[in-house]
Protein backbone atom coordinates (compact mmCIF):
# COMPACT_ATOMS: atom_id res chain seq x y z
CA UNK A 1 0.00 0.00 0.00
CA UNK A 2 2.82 2.44 0.69
CA UNK A 3 4.04 2.13 -2.46
CA UNK A 4 0.83 2.44 -4.62
CA UNK A 5 0.67 5.73 -2.09
CA UNK A 6 4.73 7.04 -3.24
CA UNK A 7 3.52 6.51 -6.93
CA UNK A 8 0.51 8.31 -6.86
CA UNK A 9 2.62 11.31 -5.12
CA UNK A 10 4.96 10.80 -7.77
CA UNK A 11 2.31 11.59 -10.76
CA UNK A 12 0.48 14.17 -8.62
CA UNK A 13 3.86 15.95 -8.12
CA UNK A 14 4.26 15.28 -12.40
CA UNK A 15 0.71 16.38 -12.85
CA UNK A 16 0.80 19.34 -10.90
CA UNK A 17 4.39 20.25 -12.13
CA UNK A 18 2.74 19.91 -15.88
CA UNK A 19 -0.14 22.42 -15.16
CA UNK A 20 2.13 24.99 -13.80
CA UNK A 21 4.63 24.79 -16.77
CA UNK A 22 1.62 25.08 -19.04
CA UNK A 23 0.13 27.74 -16.97
CA UNK A 24 3.32 29.87 -17.41
CA UNK A 25 4.99 29.34 -14.04
CA UNK A 26 7.86 31.53 -13.64
CA UNK A 27 10.74 29.32 -15.19
CA UNK A 28 12.87 29.59 -12.28
CA UNK A 29 10.58 27.79 -9.79
CA UNK A 30 9.51 25.14 -12.24
CA UNK A 31 13.23 24.32 -12.45
CA UNK A 32 13.68 23.92 -8.91
CA UNK A 33 9.85 22.36 -8.64
CA UNK A 34 11.38 19.48 -11.25
CA UNK A 35 14.52 19.11 -9.59
CA UNK A 36 12.31 18.44 -6.63
CA UNK A 37 10.60 15.34 -8.12
CA UNK A 38 13.55 14.28 -9.02
CA UNK A 39 15.31 14.30 -5.60
CA UNK A 40 11.74 13.21 -4.14
CA UNK A 41 12.67 9.00 -6.86
CA UNK A 42 16.04 9.66 -6.04
CA UNK A 43 16.02 9.79 -1.88
CA UNK A 44 13.15 7.17 -1.91
CA UNK A 45 15.33 5.20 -4.11
CA UNK A 46 18.44 5.41 -1.99
CA UNK A 47 15.93 4.41 1.39
CA UNK A 48 14.79 1.20 -0.91
CA UNK A 49 18.53 0.54 -1.16
CA UNK A 50 19.82 0.97 1.96
CA UNK A 51 16.29 -1.28 3.85
CA UNK A 52 17.84 -4.20 1.37
CA UNK A 53 21.14 -3.86 2.34
CA UNK A 54 19.81 -3.81 5.96
CA UNK A 55 17.69 -6.65 5.64
CA UNK A 56 20.49 -8.40 4.25
CA UNK A 57 22.96 -8.29 6.41
CA UNK A 58 20.81 -9.21 9.17
CA UNK B 1 20.62 33.66 -13.43
CA UNK B 2 18.18 35.09 -10.71
CA UNK B 3 15.74 33.59 -12.80
CA UNK B 4 16.66 29.84 -12.49
CA UNK B 5 17.21 30.49 -8.77
CA UNK B 6 15.04 29.50 -5.75
CA UNK B 7 13.36 32.38 -3.84
CA UNK B 8 16.50 34.36 -1.64
CA UNK B 9 15.02 33.01 1.99
CA UNK B 10 14.74 29.41 0.50
CA UNK B 11 18.37 29.70 -0.27
CA UNK B 12 19.10 30.28 2.69
CA UNK B 13 17.34 27.12 4.20
CA UNK B 14 18.78 25.35 1.52
CA UNK B 15 22.06 25.95 2.18
CA UNK B 16 22.09 25.21 6.46
CA UNK B 17 20.10 21.73 5.25
CA UNK B 18 23.11 20.76 2.82
CA UNK B 19 25.66 22.12 5.49
CA UNK B 20 24.27 19.99 8.21
CA UNK B 21 24.25 17.10 6.26
CA UNK B 22 27.99 17.56 5.33
CA UNK B 23 28.89 17.78 8.90
CA UNK B 24 28.47 21.60 9.44
CA UNK B 25 26.10 22.47 12.08
CA UNK B 26 25.08 26.35 11.82
CA UNK B 27 22.28 25.63 14.28
CA UNK B 28 21.37 29.01 16.98
CA UNK B 29 22.05 28.22 20.52
CA UNK B 30 18.62 27.95 21.35
CA UNK B 31 18.44 31.92 23.75
CA UNK B 32 18.81 33.27 20.16
CA UNK B 33 16.67 31.12 18.39
CA UNK B 34 13.84 32.04 21.12
CA UNK B 35 14.56 35.94 20.61
CA UNK B 36 14.30 35.52 17.11
CA UNK B 37 10.85 33.56 16.95
CA UNK B 38 9.70 35.76 19.40
CA UNK B 39 10.29 39.08 16.97
CA UNK B 40 8.81 37.06 14.16
CA UNK B 41 5.50 36.57 16.33
CA UNK B 42 5.50 39.69 17.91
CA UNK B 43 5.90 41.87 14.74
CA UNK B 44 3.17 39.64 12.83
CA UNK B 45 0.61 39.71 15.49
CA UNK B 46 1.34 43.66 15.68
CA UNK B 47 0.94 44.31 12.37
CA UNK B 48 -2.34 41.92 11.82
CA UNK B 49 -3.38 43.86 14.97
CA UNK B 50 -3.04 47.01 13.64
CA UNK B 51 -4.48 46.27 10.06
CA UNK B 52 -7.65 44.59 11.97
CA UNK B 53 -8.41 48.14 13.80
CA UNK B 54 -8.97 49.80 10.64
CA UNK B 55 -11.08 46.87 8.62
CA UNK B 56 -13.35 44.72 11.84
CA UNK B 57 -16.76 43.83 10.85
CA UNK B 58 -19.56 41.36 11.14
CA UNK B 59 -17.97 39.69 7.59
CA UNK B 60 -15.23 38.81 9.19
CA UNK B 61 -17.15 36.57 12.03
CA UNK B 62 -18.06 34.28 9.60
CA UNK B 63 -14.81 34.60 7.80
CA UNK B 64 -13.22 32.94 11.21
CA UNK B 65 -15.40 30.10 11.40
CA UNK B 66 -15.28 29.15 7.53
CA UNK B 67 -11.05 29.26 8.81
CA UNK B 68 -11.51 27.23 11.86
CA UNK B 69 -13.62 24.36 9.71
CA UNK B 70 -10.63 24.38 7.42
CA UNK B 71 -8.34 23.14 10.38
CA UNK B 72 -10.71 20.69 10.82
CA UNK B 73 -11.03 19.79 7.34
CA UNK B 74 -7.40 19.44 6.72
CA UNK B 75 -6.60 17.19 10.12
CA UNK B 76 -9.88 15.12 8.92
CA UNK B 77 -8.75 14.96 5.21
CA UNK B 78 -4.77 13.70 7.02
CA UNK B 79 -6.15 11.55 9.18
CA UNK B 80 -7.86 9.84 5.79
CA UNK B 81 -4.63 9.48 3.48
CA UNK B 82 -3.03 8.30 6.65
CA UNK B 83 -5.72 5.49 7.50
CA UNK B 84 -5.58 4.31 3.99
CA UNK B 85 -2.31 4.13 2.79
CA UNK B 86 -0.05 3.53 6.46
CA UNK B 87 -0.40 1.25 8.83
CA UNK B 88 0.50 3.78 12.09
CA UNK B 89 -2.02 2.89 15.19
CA UNK B 90 -4.75 5.13 16.25
CA UNK B 91 -2.61 7.71 18.39
CA UNK B 92 0.35 8.15 15.93
CA UNK B 93 -2.31 8.66 13.27
CA UNK B 94 -3.89 10.96 15.11
CA UNK B 95 -0.84 13.21 15.78
CA UNK B 96 0.57 12.99 12.71
CA UNK B 97 -2.96 14.38 11.12
CA UNK B 98 -2.87 17.32 13.91
CA UNK B 99 0.39 18.08 13.18
CA UNK B 100 -0.44 19.23 9.35
CA UNK B 101 -4.57 20.83 10.69
CA UNK B 102 -2.35 23.51 12.52
CA UNK B 103 -0.13 26.22 11.05
CA UNK B 104 3.18 27.00 11.31
CA UNK B 105 4.02 30.29 12.31
CA UNK B 106 7.72 29.98 10.07
CA UNK B 107 6.10 28.97 6.78
CA UNK B 108 3.73 31.93 7.10
CA UNK B 109 6.54 34.68 7.05
CA UNK B 110 8.40 33.13 4.96
CA UNK B 111 5.16 33.52 2.67
CA UNK B 112 4.64 37.49 4.01
CA UNK B 113 8.41 37.99 2.64
CA UNK B 114 8.06 36.73 -0.69
CA UNK B 115 4.68 38.44 -1.09
CA UNK B 116 6.45 41.67 0.49
CA UNK B 117 9.62 41.60 -2.34
CA UNK B 118 7.01 41.20 -5.30
CA UNK B 119 4.66 44.12 -3.81
CA UNK B 120 1.42 42.23 -3.67
CA UNK B 121 -0.84 42.90 -1.05
CA UNK B 122 -3.06 40.90 1.03
CA UNK B 123 -5.63 41.24 3.83
CA UNK B 124 -4.69 42.54 6.95
CA UNK B 125 -7.40 39.82 8.52
CA UNK B 126 -4.96 36.51 7.78
CA UNK B 127 -3.13 37.15 10.41
CA UNK B 128 -5.99 36.53 12.81
CA UNK B 129 -6.80 33.61 10.91
CA UNK B 130 -3.02 32.48 12.19
CA UNK B 131 -3.84 32.51 15.54
CA UNK B 132 -7.38 30.67 14.94
CA UNK B 133 -6.37 27.76 12.65
CA UNK B 134 -3.41 26.75 15.60
CA UNK B 135 -6.15 25.33 17.86
CA UNK B 136 -8.82 23.45 16.02
CA UNK B 137 -6.66 20.70 15.12
CA UNK B 138 -5.48 20.07 18.72
CA UNK B 139 -8.68 20.21 20.36
CA UNK B 140 -9.97 17.93 17.40
CA UNK B 141 -7.12 15.56 17.80
CA UNK B 142 -7.10 15.44 21.78
CA UNK B 143 -10.98 15.15 21.72
CA UNK B 144 -11.01 12.60 19.32
CA UNK B 145 -8.20 10.41 21.19
CA UNK B 146 -9.70 11.22 24.63
CA UNK B 147 -13.22 9.41 23.14
CA UNK B 148 -11.37 6.35 21.40
CA UNK B 149 -9.15 5.71 25.13
CA UNK B 150 -12.48 6.49 26.96
CA UNK B 151 -11.31 9.14 28.81
CA UNK B 152 -13.67 11.83 29.54
CA UNK B 153 -12.22 14.79 28.29
CA UNK B 154 -8.63 16.90 28.17
CA UNK B 155 -7.23 19.36 30.21
CA UNK B 156 -7.47 22.73 27.78
CA UNK B 157 -4.54 24.59 29.70
CA UNK B 158 -2.43 22.63 28.13
CA UNK B 159 -3.67 23.97 24.60
CA UNK B 160 -3.85 27.22 25.23
CA UNK B 161 -0.65 27.87 27.57
CA UNK B 162 1.10 27.83 24.29
CA UNK B 163 3.95 30.76 23.75
CA UNK B 164 3.79 31.11 20.37
CA UNK B 165 0.19 31.23 20.44
CA UNK B 166 0.23 33.96 23.08
CA UNK B 167 2.44 36.19 21.30
CA UNK B 168 0.66 36.67 18.34
CA UNK B 169 -2.68 37.35 20.50
CA UNK B 170 -0.71 39.86 22.79
CA UNK B 171 0.62 41.70 19.51
CA UNK B 172 -2.50 41.77 18.16
CA UNK B 173 -4.04 42.86 20.80
CA UNK B 174 -1.73 45.80 21.05
CA UNK B 175 -1.86 46.50 17.27
CA UNK B 176 -5.32 46.50 17.89
CA UNK B 177 -6.14 48.68 20.45
CA UNK B 178 -2.83 51.11 20.06
CA UNK B 179 -3.32 51.43 16.01
CA UNK B 180 -1.68 54.74 14.37
CA UNK B 181 0.35 54.86 17.62
CA UNK B 182 2.00 51.65 17.39
CA UNK B 183 3.38 52.58 13.81
CA UNK B 184 6.85 53.51 14.82
CA UNK B 185 7.14 50.14 16.63
CA UNK B 186 6.11 48.39 13.50
CA UNK B 187 8.09 50.62 11.36
CA UNK B 188 11.24 49.60 13.07
CA UNK B 189 10.32 46.06 13.21
CA UNK B 190 9.88 46.15 9.19
CA UNK B 191 13.66 46.42 8.19
CA UNK B 192 15.23 44.25 10.62
CA UNK B 193 12.01 40.88 9.52
CA UNK B 194 14.00 39.87 6.99
CA UNK B 195 17.22 39.65 8.67
CA UNK B 196 15.58 37.69 11.26
CA UNK B 197 13.83 35.58 9.18
CA UNK B 198 16.90 34.67 7.54
CA UNK B 199 18.39 33.73 10.67
CA UNK B 200 15.41 32.21 11.47
CA UNK B 201 15.57 29.73 8.28
CA UNK B 202 19.34 29.17 8.23
CA UNK B 203 18.46 27.36 11.98
CA UNK B 204 15.26 25.67 10.88
CA UNK B 205 17.47 24.50 7.98
CA UNK B 206 20.10 22.91 10.21
CA UNK B 207 17.30 21.68 12.29
CA UNK B 208 15.84 19.54 9.38
CA UNK B 209 19.14 18.37 8.19
CA UNK B 210 19.46 16.94 11.56
CA UNK B 211 15.82 15.62 11.48
CA UNK B 212 16.36 14.00 8.26
CA UNK B 213 18.55 10.92 10.02
CA UNK B 214 15.14 10.27 12.04
CA UNK B 215 13.35 8.92 9.84
CA UNK B 216 11.75 5.63 10.55
CA UNK B 217 10.04 2.34 8.97
CA UNK B 218 7.81 4.60 8.12
CA UNK B 219 10.29 6.19 5.66
CA UNK B 220 8.51 5.88 2.25
CA UNK B 221 5.11 7.13 3.37
CA UNK B 222 6.05 9.24 5.78
CA UNK B 223 8.36 11.29 2.87
CA UNK B 224 5.43 11.00 0.40
CA UNK B 225 2.88 12.21 2.59
CA UNK B 226 4.87 15.29 4.12
CA UNK B 227 4.75 16.47 -0.07
CA UNK B 228 1.14 15.14 -0.56
CA UNK B 229 -0.28 16.97 2.07
CA UNK B 230 0.71 20.61 2.00
CA UNK B 231 -0.50 20.23 -1.63
CA UNK B 232 -3.85 18.60 -0.77
CA UNK B 233 -4.02 21.31 1.81
CA UNK B 234 -3.09 24.46 -0.59
CA UNK B 235 -5.95 23.26 -2.73
CA UNK B 236 -8.63 23.25 0.51
CA UNK B 237 -7.28 26.51 0.91
CA UNK B 238 -7.05 27.77 -2.49
CA UNK B 239 -10.89 27.11 -2.56
CA UNK B 240 -12.21 28.79 0.30
CA UNK B 241 -10.13 31.54 -0.34
CA UNK B 242 -11.80 32.05 -3.56
CA UNK B 243 -14.81 32.01 -2.10
CA UNK B 244 -14.43 34.39 0.38
CA UNK B 245 -13.22 36.54 -2.22
CA UNK B 246 -9.33 36.97 -0.73
CA UNK B 247 -6.71 38.97 -3.27
CA UNK B 248 -3.49 37.38 -4.60
CA UNK B 249 -2.01 37.95 -1.75
CA UNK B 250 -5.11 36.95 0.43
CA UNK B 251 -5.09 33.77 -1.46
CA UNK B 252 -1.43 32.64 -1.46
CA UNK B 253 -1.41 32.97 2.33
CA UNK B 254 -4.48 30.80 3.01
CA UNK B 255 -3.01 28.24 0.83
CA UNK B 256 0.43 28.74 2.80
CA UNK B 257 -1.48 28.16 6.13
CA UNK B 258 -3.29 25.55 5.01
CA UNK B 259 -0.46 23.66 3.38
CA UNK B 260 1.94 24.23 6.46
CA UNK B 261 2.71 21.70 9.48
CA UNK B 262 3.20 23.00 13.18
CA UNK B 263 6.40 22.07 14.82
CA UNK B 264 6.29 23.95 17.48
CA UNK B 265 2.45 23.89 19.68
CA UNK B 266 1.20 20.45 18.46
CA UNK B 267 4.46 18.64 19.70
CA UNK B 268 4.51 20.32 22.78
CA UNK B 269 0.66 19.88 23.29
CA UNK B 270 0.44 16.66 22.54
CA UNK B 271 3.67 15.12 24.10
CA UNK B 272 1.97 16.72 27.38
CA UNK B 273 -1.28 15.36 26.88
CA UNK B 274 -0.53 11.78 24.63
CA UNK B 275 2.89 10.70 26.31
CA UNK B 276 2.49 7.30 24.17
CA UNK B 277 2.14 9.65 20.62
CA UNK B 278 5.50 9.15 18.42
CA UNK B 279 6.26 12.72 18.44
CA UNK B 280 9.76 12.30 16.18
CA UNK B 281 7.77 10.76 13.85
CA UNK B 282 5.37 13.54 13.29
CA UNK B 283 8.47 16.52 13.55
CA UNK B 284 10.04 14.73 10.61
CA UNK B 285 7.20 15.02 8.66
CA UNK B 286 6.32 18.46 9.79
CA UNK B 287 9.86 19.79 9.88
CA UNK B 288 11.94 18.17 7.48
CA UNK B 289 9.46 17.49 4.53
CA UNK B 290 6.94 19.54 4.86
CA UNK B 291 8.58 22.87 5.65
CA UNK B 292 11.75 22.17 3.13
CA UNK B 293 8.91 21.87 0.60
CA UNK B 294 6.68 24.81 1.36
CA UNK B 295 9.93 27.10 1.66
CA UNK B 296 11.35 25.86 -0.83
CA UNK B 297 8.90 25.15 -3.77
CA UNK B 298 5.41 25.40 -2.11
CA UNK B 299 5.18 29.04 -1.72
CA UNK B 300 5.77 30.09 -5.31
CA UNK B 301 3.81 27.37 -6.54
CA UNK B 302 0.85 28.47 -4.36
CA UNK B 303 1.28 32.23 -5.56
CA UNK B 304 1.12 30.89 -8.90
CA UNK B 305 -2.17 29.15 -8.50
CA UNK B 306 -3.60 32.10 -6.48
CA UNK B 307 -2.86 34.00 -9.30
CA UNK B 308 -4.75 31.77 -12.16
CA UNK B 309 -7.25 31.24 -9.49
CA UNK B 310 -7.93 35.50 -9.18
CA UNK B 311 -8.20 35.81 -12.66
CA UNK B 312 -11.10 33.14 -13.10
Amino acid sequence: MQLVFVCLTFIFLALIALIAKTTGMAMGSFTTLLIAMACYILFCLYLKTQNKSLAQSS
Amino acid sequence: MASFLPDILALFFLMALVCQRLGVNLQLPNDAYQLLTYVLLITIGLKGGQALAYSANWALLGQSISVIMLGVLVTLVAMLLIGTFSKLNTIDKTTLAAHYGSVSVGTYAVAISFLQLREIEFEPQIALFVALLELPAIIFGLAYLSRKQGQKGFDLRTIFAHKSLALIVIGMLIGALYGEVAEPMVKNLKPIFAVMLALYLIHMGALAGQRLSDLSSNHMFIISFGITMPVLGAIMGLTLGYWLGLSVGGLTLLATLAASASYIAVPAVFEQAQPKANIAQALVASLAITFSFNVIWGIPLYAHAADIISRL
